[in-house]
């Protein structure tokens, strides 16, 4: 499986290369690459230590990327992104990231906080829920082509990338939200037991 | 393995085969062939040893190999009577081809000019959906080992199969259940955010499948390897440089792959996500290179008699995948073994019988 997901990364880097009129390449690099890390951290207790420091994010960015991912994966009967944590993954890809690839993504948060200076006249986590709501489902949009937009549209693809990988490779994402208790072992393969493939 | 073998338990079905197996419940040449091999003390391993290039004598005969040792970056020689090359088809080939030497100015063993040529990469489709019928199920345990559940073996050679092309494809199916890593790689697909999103890949995460056809490329002298010694690794030792392009046959192939995918997904009632039909993916993913070290019977046309013994340097035998004139459809991990066997079998006879 491990082995499927580095040739699926393979595939979206060069898909990434190649659909560059639709698809900014460090969307693409940095979505990879998240995937490639969700795999880590599915295996590491350690995410939810008490004692954290961003390595890349500032306190005020990272106080947007909580906001953004619970927006993206918000609490429901299960918890949401904020809960399991993804702003702590998403620094941990940007730290890992190619310095051109985080840049990027660092102008998309700075983007989403003019944008609603302009449109609300407040940063993106002073805003209302329903203003960032309606502000990301303009991004959203698969048909949001306008050029102003473009960063915006790219930054949310990432950062909706970023946290699925996150949150699903969590213990609340896999265990509470997908139901998945990690049994994945069975007693024996008894084979075949179709009766016409019998005998 | 189903029944225990050399000490070890047999498998006991936990699934984390793609992450190596901790009980050795299955083949691996690091628990099942290296520790017996130290125990009979005629074998010396030396990690971090980045081999560059094959020394040869007057003689035209190997006689050692140069090395780096990786974390010092020091040159270093190890001498040798025979001189057993398994790299993987890109990296031997790279390493023969560095060979040069007065006797061997196009590369070691390499008067036929076939070394580089010929490789073989199989191509490959990679297309994946979901199962409507299964949406919304609970998250099973169907998973079978590591991810593969099925795989269709080549089938166009049967009556009323065939095509206007030679070889073939197989097919593998792969994540039909729940994926391992966390949700299915189709959920960044999905459109939108918050409660619905979340909704959606739940519902989905049971119904998702991909499925893999790889098939053959044919070997073509173009399809070739060289090292280009403007480009250099660290140590100084030219990389290689690889020229890769597909043909007619290939094409007409991705298509009857294509028309097989969406028959089997259009019986089973799937729905395809981010399907672009005959689009392959990039060169190189298919990760079974094959052919740039053909073996043969004719020195002419090929660099390795079927000992996988050089023609022209009969104390060197590479025995990894550049071995083979073709590449197969099929996964070769098992054939490379196989053939890297018998010919070490080979080599052991003739240092017995006093050949080599
Ligand atoms: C993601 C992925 C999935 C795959 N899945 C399958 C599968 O399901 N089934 C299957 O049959 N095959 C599969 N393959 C292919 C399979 O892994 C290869 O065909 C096989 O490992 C090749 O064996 P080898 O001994 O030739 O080379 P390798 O296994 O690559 O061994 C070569 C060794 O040489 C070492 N080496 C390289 N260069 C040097 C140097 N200059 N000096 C010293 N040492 C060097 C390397 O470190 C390595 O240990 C897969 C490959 C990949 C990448
Ligand atoms: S399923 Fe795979 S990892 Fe588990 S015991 Fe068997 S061989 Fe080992």
């Amino acid at each position: 499986m491990a082995l499927s997901n580095r040739r699926t990364a393979l595939r979206t880097l060069a898909a990434g290369a190649v659909g560059a009129a639709t698809s900014a390449t460090w969307v693409e690099s940095l979505s990879a690459l998240a995937s490639q890390q969700a795999h880590a951290h599915a295996a590491q207790a350690a995410v939810g230590a008490q004692k954290w420091t961003p390595r890349v994010l500032n306190a005020k960015q990272n106080a947007m990327v909580v906001v953004f991912t619970e927006l993206i994966i918000p609490e429901t009967d299960t918890p949401g992104a904020k809960a399991a944590l993804v702003n702590r993954f998403i620094d941990a890809v940007l730290h890992a990231a190619p310095p051109a690839d985080r840049a990027a993504f660092l102008r998309g948060l700075a983007w989403m906080n003019e944008r609603s200076q302009t449109v609300y006249e407040k940063d993106f986590v002073s805003a209302s829920v329903a203003d960032r709501t309606a502000l990301l489902a303009t991004l959203a949009h698969e048909k949001n082509e306008a050029v102003e937009d473009r960063l915006g549209v790219e930054f949310f693809r990432a950062i909706k990338s970023m946290t699925i990988d996150g949150y699903y490779t969590s213990e609340i994402g896999l265990r509470r939200e997908l139901g998945d208790n990690g049994q994945l072992f069975f007693a024996q393969f008894d084979g075949c037991d179709h009766p016409e493939h019998q005998g | 393995m189903t029944k225990p073998t050399r000490g070890f338990p047999a498998c006991h079905y936990c699934g984390n085969c793609g992450a190596g197996c901790d009980t050795a419940s299955f083949f691996c040449s690091a628990d099942h062939l290296l520790p017996f091999a130290l125990e009979t003390g005629k074998l010396t391993i030396r990690s971090n040893a980045v081999v560059a290039r094959i020394l040869t004598g007057e003689n035209g005969l190997a006689n050692g190999v140069q090395y780096f040792d990786r974390r010092t970056g020091a040159e270093q020689q190890a001498r040798a009577k025979v001189v057993v090359v398994g790299a993987s088809c890109v990296d031997s080939t790279r390493i023969l081809l560095n060979s040069t030497s007065s006797r061997h100015p196009n590369g070691l063993g390499n008067g036929s000019d076939v070394i580089g040529r010929y490789l073989c990469e199989q191509i490959r489709l990679n297309v994946a959906g979901y199962f409507p019928s299964l949406v919304g199920t609970p998250t099973r345990n169907d998973r079978g080992i590591g991810g593969e559940h099925i795989y269709a073996p080549r089938f166009n050679h049967r009556p009323g199969h065939g095509r206007d092309y030679l070889r073939g494809f197989g097919i593998q199916f792969w994540n039909t259940g729940a994926s391992v890593y966390g949700a299915h790689p189709g959920s960044k697909q999905i459109p939108g955010f918050g409660a619905a999103l979340k909704k959606e890949i739940k519902q989905r995460h049971p119904a998702w499948f991909e499925i893999h056809p790889f098939g053959e490329v044919l070997p073509y002298a173009h399809n070739r390897i060289t090292v280009d010694p403007a480009r250099v690794d660290r140590y100084g030792v030219p990389l290689p440089s690889i020229d890769y392009r597909i043909g007619e046959n290939e094409r007409k192939m991705t298509e009857h792959m294509a028309d097989t995918v969406e028959e089997i997904v259009k019986a089973a009632g799937g729905v395809l996500v981010d399907y672009r039909r005959g689009q392959l993916d990039a060169m190189g993913s298919a990760v079974h290179e094959h052919g740039t070290c053909r073996m043969g019977t004719d020195p002419k046309r090929s660099a390795l008699n079927w000992f996988n013994q050089m023609h022209e340097v009969r104390n060197v035998f590479v025995v990894d995948g550049s071995a083979f004139p073709n590449a197969s459809e099929k996964n070769p991990t098992l054939t490379i073994l196989a053939l890297a066997w018998r010919a070490t079998d080979h080599l052991a006879e003739e240092i017995k019988r006093g050949a080599l």
